[in-house]
């Protein structure tokens, strides 16, 4: 139990820092887009490359947070069918649960499998976006983003995996 | 078995999913990855489905819009200008029957033209108008039911993230849905303020306590405890913060000043700019709303990548033609057909939130409905009115839970609020039933 909870607030840094670090991007993102904005409007030139930043972060943005939005709940499900099942019928209810937080951890595991070879391909063969002479930025980060945010999203996933797996034996340490 | 079979199980499969908790992401992505699998006897072409959606589906300027307006909506709560709209539309109202239910549906109107998360709206609207309302003697039910039944204003009168997506998913114009969404929004408060003011003279057990409540209790005085009536500023003060976003981005947009991005960008920078000079954001404020903003951005975004990958399986399984021939050989046509899809849409609404509905059933059935030749900017408006009846719907409507969950008081249950906002559905009904009929109400600002 120990373990499990080092292990759990271990993770919990992790995601959230992942996280924090996202948000503080979408702040510069908005910025990004005013500095766009005035520098039109007052000196006739718009940013280079603000087009292609903003375009990449948000897969960055998006995949550095999505573990977060499964931490803490955010992400939507339906939660009335399953929440009334673990009351009347605990196991079943975590039964079902269970297999529910395998089917997304099965999901991120198959687009890491993906995003893996794909990053070392564009780190690789130097893939990237932009214009040449104008602005261009490698596409790898992007791609290694997509990597690390399904693996945190899915070690959240299987926490919930133990965890449910935990309850069904001892119900008791779901309300803990 | 046929391709479109394999769709419509795998539908099946995914609503059955959904309604039992798995959530809604994994279900549209991995149903989706099984169904391509299937249809295509092939795991490769589901691979790569899969991975094109993963990076490629939001990986476009465009889908920047949905950050920027999020953050927007949150700075714009966290100025408190929540509280100014509520102001005005007391100012405006008070004096009349049944006005401040009024004043309710008008500053939800008001706020909605500044922030598209109706979340937003919900939880701010309930903390400042149900305690106002119920101090002024009217009942709990009812001013539940106002706050959850104007809730909906948010998602209709722009900018809305949820008329945003749809014009993502169909790529019309961001701008077009944006215009589609103002004479529904007028005319839903129109017909809600009609309805308060018909309940509060002919049906006044409807809307006022049976006997006026015995105190004022401190607490439910004002926004939260620390944030009193702010009588110093004047309602100059308070509207001219409101018609300078709304000039900005609504202006900036149509006048071809802004691309959608920019003006979510500028409107959250000057949100950003009033929180600020009013003193209402600390750096523990900030930190909140970008963490708010993360929080509801990643959801969204990564709806729109797992649905994608449905829409594209849809789209190969050949499923909406399908779906219209059966319609053309039963010979419901055109109205027979939309008329199933907004009760679908209403039933969902019952299970699961408004952006998933919109991003299971458009796909569905736009295939369908396009050999009618319809209008899709009109048909987005009618989806967003169709999913937000479902959210005042029992016995899952979202809305409602929301309000529930955020006002936290026990003389409310759950049931209060349901039957509260059940002549509020019943309007709604009615303006969707207008909107379908008379098209113009919605496309008319376009031409």
């Amino acid at each position: 139990m120990d373990l499990l909870n080092k292990c759990n607030s271990a993770l919990g840094t992790l995601i959230t820092s992942s996280n924090a670090l996202a948000s503080v991007w979408v702040f510069l993102m908005m910025l990004g887009v005013v500095a766009d904005v005035l520098g039109r409007f007052l000196f006739n030139t718009p940013i280079v490359g603000t087009t292609e930043m903003i375009t990449l972060s948000i897969v960055s943005v998006l995949y550095l947070q999505l573990a977060y939005t499964l931490r803490s709940g955010s992400m939507t499900r339906s939660d009335a069918a399953i929440s009334r099942l673990k009351k009347r019928h605990p196991r079943t209810g975590y039964a079902l649960d269970l297999v529910f937080s395998f089917a997304g951890l099965m999901l991120m595991i198959a687009i890491m499998s993906m995003a893996w070879p794909k990053s070392i391909d564009a780190y690789q063969n130097g893939f990237y976006v932009g214009v040449v002479d104008v602005f261009t930025f490698p596409d790898w980060p992007r791609l290694a983003i997509v990597f690390v945010g399904c693996g945190l999203t899915g070690l959240q996933f299987l926490f919930f995996i133990v965890k449910n797996l935990v309850s069904i034996f001892d119900p008791r340490v779901a309300n803990s | 078995m046929e391709a479109f079979e394999i769709a419509i199980l795998s539908v099946a499969a995914m609503l059955l999913f959904i309604y039992l908790g798995m959530h809604v992401a994994v279900t549209l992505a991995l149903i989706s990855f099984i169904g391509t699998w299937i249809i295509k006897g092939n795991i490769a072409v589901a691979t790569s489905l899969l991975w094109v959606s993963a990076h490629q589906t939001v990986n476009n300027f465009v889908f920047a819009v949905i950050p920027l307006f999020v953050l927007m909506g949150f700075l714009v709560s966290a100025a408190g200008m929540g509280r100014d709209a509520y102001d005005i539309g007391q100012n405006m109202l008070h004096r009349v029957r049944g006005g401040l239910g009024m004043a309710t549906v008008v500053a939800n109107a008001i706020f909605a033209a500044i922030t598209g998360v109706s979340v937003a709206s919900a939880s701010v609207f309930s903390k400042i108008a149900v305690p106002e309302m119920i101090r002024h003697g009217y009942s709990g039910r009812f001013a539940v039911g106002t706050v959850a039944g104007s809730s909906v204003l948010g998602m209709l009168i722009p900018p809305s993230v949820l008329l945003i997506i749809y014009a993502l998913i169909v790529e019309e114009s961001v701008g077009d849905l944006f215009i589609a969404g103002i004479g529904p929004g007028i005319l839903l408060t129109i017909v809600y303020c009609g309805l308060i003011s018909g309940m509060a003279i002919f049906l006044p057990r409807m809307v006022y306590a049976e006997k006026p409540p015995d105190s004022l209790a401190q607490d439910d005085v004002a926004y939260g405890s620390d944030d009193p009536i702010d009588n110093d500023k004047s309602t100059l003060q308070k509207i001219i913060p409101i018609i300078l976003l709304i000039t900005l981005v609504m202006g900036g947009l149509y006048g071809g000043v802004f691309t959608p991005v920019e003006a979510g960008g500028a409107g959250a920078f000057l949100a950003l700019i009033f929180a600020v000079a009013r003193r209402k954001l600390t750096l523990a404020t900030l930190w909140e709303v970008l963490i708010d903003t993360s929080k509801v951005s990643a959801t969204l975004l990564f709806l729109i990548v797992s649905a994608s990958m449905y829409s594209r399986m849809i789209g190969m399984s050949g499923l909406p033609g399908e779906m219209a021939e059966i319609f053309n050989e039963l010979g419901a046509g055109f109205y027979g057909m939309l008329a199933l899809y907004v009760i679908v849409v209403i039933i969902l609404g019952t299970i699961v939130d408004s952006v998933s509905i919109m991003l299971i059933m458009v796909p569905l059935f736009l295939g369908a409905l396009k050999f009618y030749e319809i209008d899709l900017v009109w048909f987005g408006v009618v989806t967003v009115i169709a999913t937000e009846i479902g959210l005042l719907t029992p016995p899952l409507g979202l809305c409602v839970y929301v309000v529930h969950s955020t006002l936290s008081r026990p003389d409310i249950t759950l049931k209060e609020v349901f039957m509260g906002s059940a002549p509020f559905a019943l309007a709604m009904l009615f303006a969707l039933i207008l909107i379908i009929i008379f098209p113009p109400i919605s496309t008319y600002l376009l031409r």
